[in-house]
């Protein structure tokens, strides 16, 4: 569907007789429902003549086609890609059925994988002249459902969500309405078949019912298995006609009986659900010549928007592309311009090429820098301090020097001293004031005194 | 009409988009190019900055010695005079260069021979407080055999002066004057 409504009214047909549920879904995803008196429907729901905007603002109408209007098929491919099997299973849909393709509407509603690996579906199929003629009955009610779900679909999902499936339990749900009865068969969560009688005047009184609904179970259910009998339509509040046949079937397939809550807008119940939740089956069999005007409009609306919305990025693409460009040449140009600045500053007077910025402003730097130099080096940490902690470090250490010759980074001496070890000392002191120290001592021969020699490196400031 | 009208939008929208898609391509590709330029260009700046860090410190410097009010350098014989006892430094001028700003660098040689070397640090002390600053470059001593504390020492000094110019001779004559 083109659009996502939030009020949804599920129309059913029963014996001439409309049942109107009005859902609303929250903006949590909560779905409530009330059920419309004749009053209410005709004020409240879209007419048939009402405006088709009505889909996005005033709701959407769903109605559906009866099972015996319609059916649902399992087809098995042969293939294991589902692509492929899509392409096919269209023939092996003509194939099955009793008129052509062609005079159908049919959609594949579910796919499975078999346990060959291969691809199965489940498809949802009517005659052209059922949905025109299933149309007119609503459009004889007064309304023009946009959505036509199927019947059997709708009864199998809606007794999903209000009573949870156990894996691999039977289910056969039974919709009692005033003029048919549908069977929805099943087998824990997979939908099965559908299949819909007439329903006889009395039901309790005539046995036909109960065997023809027999002969059909037989069909899809083994004999003795148990089965979860779910009861919900127009007549399911006739207590005597569902124990009846709830009495019959469980002599067969034994199984629990469940009356469903609010059993007479079950399936308008199952139309609304259905109409505003995403979930499995979901099926419209207005298609192509039915689609209904709203529908059309909105899809039209949503081409449109979806192109507006290419054209702007396409737009915005150019736009940002252009401007992310100019903003980069911008910005390039900006730091070329500081460069120049900056350049011209420090080399003032030269014609400095482009791009040799850096070795033109280093050229004319080397020439200036030495008539600027010395006036930092004034401020440089004096030598003459240094001097002080060498003729102290010489001190402390109690050797005498003899010559001592220093220069911003290096540092000679010479001397004396009375102990071999007191060198030493010089040594270590040296180097904590940063020196990297050789020391040479030579044994004292002729006097007592071991005379020593410094070559130190570093230190200065 | 009005089919024709949507695929006219389609199209249109299509083309757009297209070229929109082609741009950025175009764009990204450009940028790369352009943002590797850029990188380099404020690695140029970067180094440019670096440079003029530089220059400015040096500027900065002058431009405390620009501020001083007496740019002559104090002679050094009197200083030697005034800072050791007994000791009449003899006094060379090694180099004499021109800086920035009318500055001059004078590097001068103090000798003093047969000298207590303590009183050096002295001498190094007031040299080294007044206005334009002396500094030391170089320092060789050498102790004397005669007597202990005693000792041979020259010191290269140098300093930036603006006015005049301070030759071994008149230096020696005015220390003379003084004595």
């Amino acid at each position: 569907m083109p659009f996502r409504s939030r009020v949804c009214y599920g129309v059913t047909l029963s014996g001439g007789v409309a049942v109107t549920v009005r859902a609303w879904r929250s903006s949590g995803g909560t779905v409530r429902q009330a059920v419309l008196t004749p009053g209410e429907t005709t004020a409240r729901r879209p007419s048939v003549g009402g405006r088709a905007e009505s889909a996005r603002s005033g709701g959407v109408t769903v109605g559906c086609l009866a099972v015996q209007e319609s059916l649902t098929l399992w087809l098995n491919s042969p293939l294991t890609s589902r692509a492929k099997a899509e392409k096919v299973l269209p023939s092996l849909l003509d194939i099955q059925l009793p008129f052509p393709v062609e005079d159908c509407m049919y959609r594949f509603v579910e796919f499975r994988r078999t346990s060959e690996g291969t691809v199965s579906a489940l498809v949802c199929a009517a005659r052209c002249e059922a949905i025109q003629a299933c149309l007119e009955r609503y459009q004889a009610q007064g309304t023009d459902p946009m959505l036509l779900d199927h019947e059997g679909l709708a009864l199998w999902t809606q007794s999903l969500v209000e009573l949870t499936a156990e894996p691999s339990q039977h289910r056969v749900l039974i919709y009692l309405a005033d003029d048919h009865t549908t069977l929805v068969i099943g087998c824990g969560e997979r939908y099965g078949n559908a299949h819909s009688l007439q329903m006889p005047a009395s039901p309790t009184a005539d046995n036909d019912l109960v065997n023809r609904i027999q002969r059909i179970l037989h069909a899809d259910l083994p004999s003795g298995v148990g089965v979860q009998w779910l009861f919900c339509g127009g007549r399911a509040g006739e207590t005597a006609v569902v124990e009846m046949l709830h009495r019959s079937l469980t002599s067969v397939w034994p199984g629990a009986l469940t009356l469903m809550k609010e059993p007479t807008s079950f399936l308008a119940r199952a139309l609304c659900t259905r109409a505003l939740k995403r979930g499995p089956l979901r099926c419209n069999l207005r298609l192509q010549a039915f689609t209904h005007k709203a529908v059309l409009r909105a899809a039209d609306w949503r081409t449109r928007a979806a192109a507006v919305g290419i054209l702007i990025a396409g737009i915005l693409l150019v736009g940002f592309s252009l401007t992310s460009h100019l903003l980069g040449e911008r910005r390039l140009n900006h730091v070329k311009s500081q460069i120049a600045v900056v350049a011209g500053e420090l080399a003032p007077g030269v014609a400095i090429p482009y791009g040799r910025e850096i070795s033109e402003v280093q050229k004319a730097w080397e020439k200036q820098a030495p008539q600027t130099t010395p006036f930092l080096e004034a401020f440089t940490p004096s030598l003459a301090v240094r001097l002080a902690e060498v003729i102290k470090a010489g001190q402390t250490s109690a050797v005498r020097f003899e010559t001592l010759n220093l220069k911003r980074n290096s540092l000679i001496l010479s001397g004396v001293t009375e102990d071999w070890d007191q060198c030493g000392q010089l040594e270590q002191r040296l180097k904590a004031l940063g020196y990297a120290v050789k020391l040479q001592r030579q044994e004292a021969i002729a006097e007592n005194e071991v005379r020593f020699t410094v070559n130190a490196e570093g230190g200065g400031p | 009409m009005k089919g024709n009208a949507l695929l006219i939008l389609q199209t249109c929208a299509l083309a757009v988009f297209m070229v929109g898609i082609l741009a950025s391509i175009v764009t990204i590709r450009q940028n790369l190019g352009l943002s590797a330029k850029i990188r380099n260009k404020n690695e140029t700046l970067a180094q440019l900055a670096v440079i003029k860090q530089t220059r400015d410190r040096h500027q900065a410097a002058l431009r405390v010695f620009e501020g001083l009010s007496n740019a002559s350098p104090v002679s050094l014989a009197s200083l030697g005079r005034a800072s050791a006892t007994n000791a009449t430094p003899e006094i060379r001028e090694r180099e004499s260069r021109n800086l920035a700003a009318g500055w001059t660098l004078r590097q001068m040689e103090v000798v003093f021979s047969e000298i207590d070397l303590n009183q050096i640090p002295c001498f190094l002390h007031m040299a080294e407080e007044a206005r334009p600053p002396w500094r030391l470059v170089e320092c060789t001593l050498a102790s004397s055999r005669k007597a202990d504390g005693l000792g041979h020492a020259v010191l290269i000094m140098e300093t930036a002066g603006k006015t005049g110019r301070q030759t071994p001779d008149n230096s020696q004559r005015r220390a003379e004057k003084a004595q």
